[in-house]
């Protein structure tokens, strides 16, 4: 996986999801210059539906199978998406499912308390909001705590831009951005696309944030670098020799 | 250490020895009075260097600054050139040219409104409905103005699409050539 690799850590995966649509998607990212896509298994409410995860897990299985066969050039990743206002049942799913996906982002719904702890919580990776709710949760205090354990802040694009009017999604952006600066909150951009009809090229995901005044830079990086360091974080926080954040065993010394 | 640091120290040390030296004087001590003489011209001499380094320092940036400043302004006042952008369709039902030139405009006045759509200059050079692809031309200017109408583009129609760009070029012949290759590819 090259630096200058771009990562798409959002492509959504439903029950309905066609194995042969999302080779196609991920076949036509990698055209566009992506070397990563993070496929990601919703889990919402209040109920843990395992049947589902396993058909996720059968499904990503077939597909990295079915990419690699096509010489497709595009790294695939597990994403785990816990969407719920509920402290217990997110906490309930990371104890679970932490060690089986590279990635776990949390979408608190309409819970501030369930924002504040998912920014609390270092196994946490990514935390998205709802449009309504943005500006809202993602406030001074959830920055700081972001900031503090190194969680994520994710703008999915086709959630953000979901309806015709594009003024709510700008200023939320607008508001969200001079926050994350400020508190020195780490970004990360993604599709959010669930069909080929989703896609967006890098370039144009750049845009979203270039046009308000970000450099490019800065934004490449929310597309390149930040999904690297989560991935790599993540595999690290995996291995057998990590103990906690700043523990870690080295092998060979005596 | 900083500048201002090292002034304020020497300017401390100066007067430690001013002091000293006056003390000397006093008591009639010319040969040691002579030597603080000399250290005192040593740290005068330390204390004018560092003060023109400084205004070197200030001086150097304000150039800099200067010429970030009239790159800028040159940029802004260049002529606007045209830039040709190749795009593609992707959709669930083939989109005819007129479709897409209407929402294109429609897409493009509802984000950046009729003014910024004078500025921006856009125009659907080329369309072939079958391959999906096209080229559109722009203001250099507004590329990533483009690029986000572009990406917000989901619906023509009633049928589901998403407009991907390419490639960009400075003259219409080499696009018309991309696009050839591209639609034999």
């Amino acid at each position: 996986m090259s630096n200058r690799g771009y990562i798409d850590l959002y492509i959504e995966f439903t029950s309905k999801s066609k194995q042969d649509q999302v080779v196609r998607l991920l076949q036509e990212l990698s055209s566009l210059g992506y070397t990563g896509a993070a496929i990601a298994c919703n889990i919402d409410g209040e109920f843990l539906d395992e049947k589902k995860i396993v058909e996720y897990f059968n499904f990503t299985t077939n597909l990295i199978r079915e990419v690699r066969s096509k010489n497709v050039d595009i790294e695939v990743y597990h994403r785990l998406n816990i969407i719920s206002d509920n402290i217990k049942f997110i906490k309930k799913v990371l104890r679970k499912f932490r060690r089986s996906f590279n990635i776990i982002g949390v979408n608190p719904c309409n819970s501030l308390n369930a924002a504040r702890f998912a920014a609390r919580d270092r196994r946490v990776d990514v935390i998205f909001f709802n449009l309504k709710v943005f500006s809202k949760f993602f406030d001074e205090s959830q920055a700081k705590l972001m900031s503090s354990t190194g969680v994520f802040l994710e703008i999915p694009f086709n959630k953000l831009f979901r309806g015709r009017s594009l003024t709510l999604p700008f200023r939320v952006l607008r508001k969200t951005l001079q926050i994350a600066k400020k508190y020195n909150v780490h970004i990360v951009l993604s599709s959010a696309a669930h069909s080929i009809f989703d896609m967006i090229s890098p370039l144009q995901l750049m845009s979203t944030l270039t046009v308000l005044g970000i450099g490019l830079d800065d934004v490449k990086s929310y597309l390149t670098l930040n999904p690297k360091f989560i991935i790599e974080r993540s595999k690290h926080r995996m291995s057998r020799n990590h103990i906690i954040p700043g523990v870690d065993v080295i092998e060979g010394v005596h | 250490m900083k500048i201002k640091e090292i002034m304020l120290i020497n300017t401390i040390i100066a007067l430690i020895v001013l002091s000293t030296l006056i003390y000397l004087v006093l008591q009639g001590l010319i040969a040691e009075a002579i030597i603080s003489l000399l250290l005192l011209a040593v740290i005068a001499l330390n204390y004018s260097i560092t003060k023109i380094y400084m205004k070197l320092r200030n001086l150097i940036k304000a150039y800099n600054k200067i010429i970030v400043q009239k790159k800028e302004l040159k940029e802004l006042l260049r002529k606007p050139r045209r830039r040709y952008l190749i795009f593609r369709v992707v959709a669930e039902k083939e989109v005819d040219r007129e479709s897409l030139r209407k929402a294109l405009l429609t897409r493009f006045r509802d984000i950046i409104g009729d003014l910024g759509l004078s500025q921006v200059n856009i125009k659907l050079i080329l369309y072939e409905p079958k391959s999906g692809y096209g080229v559109l031309r722009y203001n250099h200017l507004h590329r990533d103005l483009v690029l986000l109408c572009l990406a917000l583009i989901r619906n023509i129609n009633g049928t589901r699409v998403s407009l991907i760009p390419y490639r960009t070029t400075g003259t219409i012949k080499r696009a018309q050539e991309i696009l050839k290759s591209l639609i034999l590819d």
